[in-house]
């Protein structure tokens, strides 16, 4: 269990770290084509174990965005995508319940789910996280096909890279 | 009682939900459009720090660039040097003397009455003090930049500061060694610049706060004719920044919809703002003179 706690604790702060100083100067990237954003800390939201209470990943989700959003000086708008994540994260676990229902000691990796299951879990939970944040970014619908693009765009983009956190560390919980 | 407690147990989670996105939209909204001094001064202690310390390694990966560019400015001035010219602002002796030198070029002049004119036409008017920029950004909507040169150095508001391959910005507010410089990516920044070979003259401003790579030149009136791969230079008439200097590029010139008489130019800036390290700041020495006839400063 609190093996559990330290792993997300570290967890969070690579991701963050990793998300600031690395992947922010990745993401403006290619001039005048300005629609990918390289969005890897929602993994932390889409990681914590299948039994963290809902309140609490919604309470994480939210530390989590607001703590890229200090980096990001975009205060609340990093914050807004992720606590929608998380809130988000309930609903998709609930729809995709396999048959038996869930093992409550797994956290929904890779490792433990299946590579299928992992992959429209986590798709789900990031094309939410993205359109939310582009969404909050504009705040207004006038941008609707911008928004759109970006989106998916970033999702491409994004989701190569949780993959990759995937496959090169392939956590079991 | 427990009818609540088991509907709070139910909805909980949408309530916090909806509790904690109102946060988020109270903080988007109190604390946009540059009003959000108060929640970046408290965090970027913390955030600055880490930048800071990841700034002091990433660097390293710009040095041979950065050392490229000095270079092609070294060899620039190199072809600047004092003896390659009569500088204007000798005197009648120290023209002499530099005649007696056995080395310069002057002392195989055939006439040397000819070198004691003085043409006021080319006095030296721009002195540059060169400066290192320890602090920068281009990612907010106001970007400013802090150079390690002060009043001590001479250095006073409202002088113009450039870059290696263009203008940079303008000196705000000095210290003794420090000054703060109003970035051109700036929404109050606008800088008079002009059209080389065609003349025409309009404000640059910076207008769209995602893209640190491109200004926008406007007043340009439509039949100017103004096209994409034009050269867009300094204009000189604020007395900031010399006439001339290179700006960057026309990448696009639309004749906008919206019925004024103006184009909507986007210049590509020839710097690249995110990676400027060693500046010059631009000391008029005619400035007084100038102010005579233009007391309210004119365009920047």
């Amino acid at each position: 269990m609190s093996g559990l706690v330290t792993l997300n604790i570290i967890r969070f702060a690579v991701l963050l770290l990793l998300q600031v100083l690395v992947l922010k100067r990745l993401s403006p990237g290619i001039e005048s084509f300005n629609y990918i954003h390289i969005l890897l800390y929602p993994l932390f939201i889409i990681l914590l174990p299948l039994r963290t209470p809902r309140p609490l990943v919604l309470l994480l989700a939210f530390f989590m965005g607001l703590s890229v959003d200090m980096f990001y000086d975009s205060p609340g708008i990093h914050a807004a995508a992720s606590v929608f994540a998380g809130y988000l994260r309930g609903i998709v676990l609930y729809q995709m319940e396999p048959r038996g229902g869930y093992n409550v000691n797994f956290s929904p990796t890779k490792a433990k789910m299946g590579l299928r299951w992992f992959a429209g879990y986590a798709s789900l939970v990031m094309v939410g996280h993205l359109f939310f944040y582009f969404s909050m970014e504009a705040f207004t619908f006038a941008y609707l096909l911008d928004t759109f693009l970006k989106t998916v765009f970033s999702f491409i983009a994004s989701m190569a890279f949780v993959f990759s956190f995937m496959f090169v560390f392939n956590p079991e919980s | 009682m427990r009818n609540l407690l088991e509907f709070l147990a139910r909805f909980g989670s949408f309530f916090l939900f909806i509790l904690l996105e109102a946060v988020c939209f109270f903080l988007i909204v109190r604390f946009d459009d540059g009003k959000n001094r108060i929640f970046l001064s408290s965090t970027n202690a913390v955030a600055g720090f880490a930048l800071k310390q990841y700034d002091a390694i990433a660097d390293y990966a710009t040095l041979p660039r950065e050392m490229k560019q000095l270079q092609e400015e070294n060899s620039r001035l190199r072809a600047q040097l004092a003896d390659n010219y009569l500088d204007p602002s000798y005197t009648k002796d120290t023209i002499e003397e530099l005649v007696r030198r056995p080395d310069s070029i002057y002392s195989r002049a055939p006439d040397r009455d000819s070198l004691s004119l003085r043409d006021t036409l080319i006095t030296q008017r721009y002195v540059y003090i060169p400066a290192n920029v320890i602090s920068n950004s281009i990612n907010r909507r106001d970007n400013t930049l802090t150079i390690d040169r002060g009043t001590s150095q001479e250095v006073t508001p409202r002088m113009g500061v450039i870059g290696p391959q263009g203008i940079v910005g303008i000196v705000r507010t000095v210290s003794k060694n420090y000054a703060s410089v109003l970035s051109i990516l700036h929404a109050e920044t606008s800088i008079s610049a002009s059209v080389k070979h065609k003349g025409y003259f309009g404000s640059l401003v910076w207008r769209n706060p995602k893209d640190p790579g491109t200004m926008k030149l406007e007043a340009i009136p439509k039949h100017a004719g103004i096209a994409a791969g034009d050269t867009i230079v300094t204009s000189g008439f604020s007395g900031m920044f010399p006439a001339g200097i290179f700006i960057g590029t026309v990448a696009s010139a639309l004749r906008d919809t919206t019925g004024d008489n103006f184009q909507d130019i986007t210049v590509k800036l020839a710097l690249d703002m995110g990676n400027v390290s060693h500046v010059y700041v631009v000391q008029n020495k005619q400035l007084e003179d100038l102010r005579k006839v233009q007391p309210e400063g004119g365009r920047q």
